[in-house]
């Protein structure tokens, strides 16, 4: 005769864990629905992104090495079937790398591609950001992506007159998100000479500091040495701080506002991604999850409870059935 | 504690699990050894009990079982994997950097004119068949740079055909003015530096111009290609109209500067590397010239597929179920020690009887 | 044989011993020496025994010789009876203290109480068990305080012979009757020890068989056995070979037992469950 096994407790806690084992194997794997992205990033490249205005362990950094460190960072943490596609900024166009890959499949490519870029990329000293914005969401529209364009603002020549451009595109259509790169404090820019070598900061009269195309601003007539046909904009070369070079921010909300983009100050790397999560379309993918570790998990409880219990009332021999 | 986690990592190698802190519950593998699944029953000496071979054996099957479960189960809730590994294989291939041209005469169709009707662009002529080629070339490390005004790293070598297609679509979008081969042939050298494999290496450049390369970039370039020695291919979409690089140009006219092309072509002649150039004036052409250098490159090679990572929950799983099994396989064989013998009820009644007489 | 009901009166047993007691005190069993009263032993001529009060007429008139005859007596002693407990853990096994074992001890104390013969319990495990002991006494109803004593007591802990040792040196020192009552499991040096430490007394080892195992141990089926005194594991595989060797290993010990008993001239009585009251009865009558 067996020992009567209803009334003992091991071989229940042994019923519940072969059948939640059992559970595990054979329940399906659940469909959720993750959000992932499709993202075109566009880093500015000009010179004024190698302002050393953050700080990375103590060590100042450059905007764009902050940008790209971002950028990696967004990278990790976008879901998996999200895309990433990738493209520069400078002078006045958006030049597209690569259109959006898969991530987690291409992580390693694209992460490679992210550190690589490079001020060595951009091809002009030039830096009309607004037509770069507009031209990066000509661009992401034609790529059904989401644009995250990273930029200190930095206008260089500065815009005729404060104005924008005006905006082709229809705003909103394409949704996204300016991110403000810099400090709000100006520093100095950063000279480097042909080979690449750093030769000290870029001085008053090295830049522009008024945008001398199309009509002169309405104040010219009062500036010192005006004449109509020689001297439309004043005698005196411009003075300003646009050798200077602080994050925009009141440019970029301004184009953000005309473009229909979020905007968002990068105050350090890891702050991008919750702010691309807030200003960008998901889109939902099925992905399959399994859930087997919850019956697992009571068959590991069921397992070491009997193992446990067992163990602690079985070694007196003075409590042992006689 | 992360350090332990790092040596158990490194021994067990090629396996991996999501959540390493929850191998602290492995410990729970020796309760088994500690207790069994059995309800002890007394008895009075235990050299009552035979000592018997088979009984042992069974004894550590049994502990082995439950030890076994759960330590299979701890493994599948932490998310135990084989990693994605890479496994070398002889095969045909290169490493092959793609150095596209992106200035905007690309644009252009051969006709030199704007695209229309059946007049592509060469862009897009080159990205469809540089599309066919990299799809055809699986086994094959690509990566991609690119040239205009300035040269831009686009992709690191990869095996991740995807993100190079990807790459290649972006080739027909506007192109910037300039073509500055020199420093993107440099770009494209050193993006070998990191690439120690001793696999065939290639650069393959598509462009439809070229422009001086001054004596400095020269120099650095004979440097590079002395370091790094690569096969180098030219394909070189002419458009119509323009001088090819293989006709003696009048005497009068040859100079670098009236026929940057035609002394491209002379450089790389001389940098003493295996060198091909293919002069392309229509999309067969085109497509001619890819074929050719598809069966150009079919060297021995070393080549890494991916044997993707492989989860092992779920014969983890497996294997603490069938452990569960044989545990309550023994549990249902399980006997008392004594059965409880019939005379007693018998012997219950005599009293009676005696009594009785 | 069967379990004794405790509210029923015990029947009461009688005891042959195979020697005569010492001692003064007056009692049922033919005693040492010569007495005027008690158990008729022999005739022996007036001149040896001069007590004419005793002198048997018939038989002096039969003898052709014409000799008186005295009769002579045996004097009738108490003999001091005791048993002897084994309480390790062992005797646990099958609830044998509560039970049989009680059933013995009080089925011996209300005989003896009935042979005027003074009782008294010894249980042990490595120590004497004080509230497992009763003193020798004559008192009625003992029976009742031993099947109390021993139904309370619980059997743990390890080897008893230490304590029964301690048992034997309270015995008194003339010989008495003792009941040794033990499962006998230890090793055999042990039980020898324990039979040398009793040498004075007429020891019936009382072992307290573990018959269900011999006879109902299954077939087939895994057992976890664990030592009731140790608490030693062991996993079998019950299957007919290993039964079979189990049952051949325990006649082997029980042989060995026996030898280890004959060799001091001492007869076993085994202790069924339940109690076989006439197996009892006749192997107290053979004394």
């Amino acid at each position: 005769m067996g020992v009567r096994l209803s009334h003992d407790w091991r071989f229940w806690l042994l019923a519940v864990a072969l059948l939640a084992l059992l559970a595990a194997l054979l329940i399906p794997r659940l469909t959720l629905t993750r959000h992932a992205r499709d993202l075109l990033v566009v880093i500015d490249v000009t010179g004024s992104m190698n302002v050393r205005d953050y700080l990375e362990g103590g060590e100042p950094v450059s905007r764009l090495t902050t940008a790209r460190h971002a950028v990696r960072r967004l990278l990790a943490d976008l879901p998996c079937q999200s895309r990433l596609g990738l493209g520069i900024f400078t002078e006045r166009r958006s030049f597209l790398l690569f259109e959006p890959a898969e991530v987690c499949e291409n992580f390693a490519a694209i992460d490679g591609a992210i550190d690589a870029i490079d001020w060595r990329m951009a091809w002009e000293g030039d830096s009309y950001v607004v037509r770069g914005v507009h031209a990066a969401l000509a661009i992401a529209g034609s790529l059904t992506a989401d644009l995250v364009f990273l930029t200190d603002g930095q206008e260089a020549p500065p815009l005729a007159g404060g104005a924008l451009p005006p905006f082709e595109g229809e705003p909103g259509k394409v949704a996204g998100l300016l991110v403000g790169v810099g400090a709000t404090e100006p520093s100095p820019i950063p000279k480097y000479n042909e080979d690449g070598r750093e030769i000290g900061f870029y001085a008053e009269q090295d830049v522009p500091q008024e945008n001398r195309e199309g009509p002169p601003p309405e104040d010219a007539p009062s500036r010192a040495g005006w004449n109509p046909r020689n001297a439309p904009w004043g005698g005196e070369p411009a003075t300003g701080t646009e050798h200077l070079s602080a994050m925009r921010e009141d440019g970029l909300r301004r184009l953000a506002a005309q473009t229909g983009l979020g905007f968002a100050p990068l105050r350090d790397p890891a702050s991008l991604s919750a702010a691309v999560e807030a200003n960008t379309r998901a889109h939902p993918v099925d992905v399959l999850v399994d859930i087997a570790g919850i019956p697992a998990s009571l068959a590991l409880l069921a397992l070491t409870t009997l193992f446990g219990l067992a163990a602690l009332i079985g070694h007196r021999p003075d409590r042992l059935p006689a | 504690m992360s350090r332990i986690i790092e040596i158990i990592q490194r021994l067990v190698g090629d396996f991996g699990v999501d959540r390493p802190l929850l191998l602290g519950l492995a410990i729970l593998a020796i309760l088994p050894f500690l207790a069994t699944v059995f309800a002890r029953q007394g008895i009075p000496a235990i050299a009552l009990a035979p000592r018997d071979g088979i009984s042992r054996t069974v004894n550590l099957v049994l502990r082995l079982a439950g030890s076994v479960a759960i330590l299979a189960i701890v493994l599948g809730l932490s998310g135990l994997h084989r990693r994605e590994q890479m496994v070398a294989r002889q095969g045909t291939g290169a490493h092959l950097v793609l150095l596209l041209d992106r200035s905007s005469s690309m644009d252009n169709s051969f006709a030199d004119r704007a695209p229309s009707g059946d007049q592509e662009a060469k862009s897009v002529v080159a990205k469809r068949l540089l599309d066919d080629f990299v799809a055809r070339r699986a086994r094959d490390r690509i990566g991609v740079a690119a040239f205009s005004t300035s040269p831009m790293p686009v992709l690191p070598l990869t095996d991740h055909h995807e993100v190079v297609r990807a790459a290649i679509a972006a080739i027909d979008r506007p192109g910037l003015a300039f073509t500055d081969v020199g420093r993107g042939l440099a770009l494209a050298l050193s993006s070998f530096a990191d690439d120690e494999d001793e696999a065939s290496r290639a650069i393959l450049l598509v462009s439809d111009g070229a422009a001086l390369i001054d004596r400095k970039v020269q120099e650095a370039l004979r440097d590079a290609v002395a370091r790094t020695p690569v096969h180098l291919y030219w394909l070189f979409l002419r458009s119509r109209g323009a001088k090819g690089i293989f006709e003696e140009p009048p005497p009068g006219e040859n100079t670098p500067q009236a026929n940057p092309e035609r002394h491209l072509h002379l450089f790389f002649q001389s940098l003493g590397v295996p060198y091909r150039a293919f002069e392309a004036t229509s999309p067969q052409a085109v497509e001619q010239a890819i074929a050719e250098i598809d069966r150009q490159e079919t060297r021995p090679l070393t080549y890494f597929e991916r044997v993707p990572r492989r989860d092992l929950a779920r014969p983890a799983f497996v294997v603490a179920t069938v452990a569960t099994a044989l545990l309550l396989l023994a549990k249902l064989a399980e006997r008392k020690l004594a059965r409880p013998v019939p005379t007693v009820a018998a012997a219950r009644q005599e009293p009676a009887l005696r009594r009785a007489a | 044989m069967s379990r004794v009901d405790p509210e029923a009166s015990l029947q009461p047993l009688a005891y042959r011993l195979r020697w005569r007691p010492h001692g003064v005190v007056p009692g049922a069993h033919p005693g040492h020496g010569e007495g005027t009263e008690g158990e008729f032993r022999r005739h022996v001529s007036l001149l040896r025994h001069p007590d004419p009060r005793r002198l048997d007429l018939r038989a002096s008139l039969r003898d052709p010789f014409g000799e008186l005859h005295v009769r002579q007596f045996a004097p009738r002693r108490a003999v001091p009876v005791a048993a002897l407990v084994d309480l390790s853990g062992s005797m646990r096994f099958g609830g044998a203290v509560a039970g049989r074992v009680a059933d013995l001890c009080a089925l011996l104390a209300v005989s003896a109480q009935r042979a005027g013969d003074p009782f008294a319990l010894f249980g042990a495990d490595a120590h004497l068990r004080e509230e497992a002991c009763l003193p020798f006494t004559r008192r009625r109803g003992q029976e009742e305080e031993v099947r109390r004593r021993l139904a309370g007591v619980r059997p743990t802990g390890g080897r008893a012979v230490e304590g029964l040792i301690e048992a034997a040196e309270r015995l008194p020192m003339r010989r008495a009757l003792v009941f040794l009552i033990s499962d006998f499991h230890m090793p055999a040096p042990e039980i020898a020890r324990l039979l040398d430490a009793l040498w004075r007394h007429d020891v019936v080892p009382v072992v307290v068989e573990d018959g269900l195992l011999d006879a109902a141990l299954p077939r087939w089926g895994l057992v976890e056995v664990a030592d009731l005194e140790t608490g030693a594991v062991r996993l079998v595989v019950m299957r007919p070979a290993l039964r079979e060797r189990w049952r051949r290993e325990a006649n082997a010990r029980r042989q060995a037992r026996e030898k280890l008993f004959a060799e001091r001239g001492l007869r076993p009585f085994a202790l069924t469950d339940p109690l076989d009251t006439e197996a009892l009865a006749r192997r107290l009558m053979e004394g």
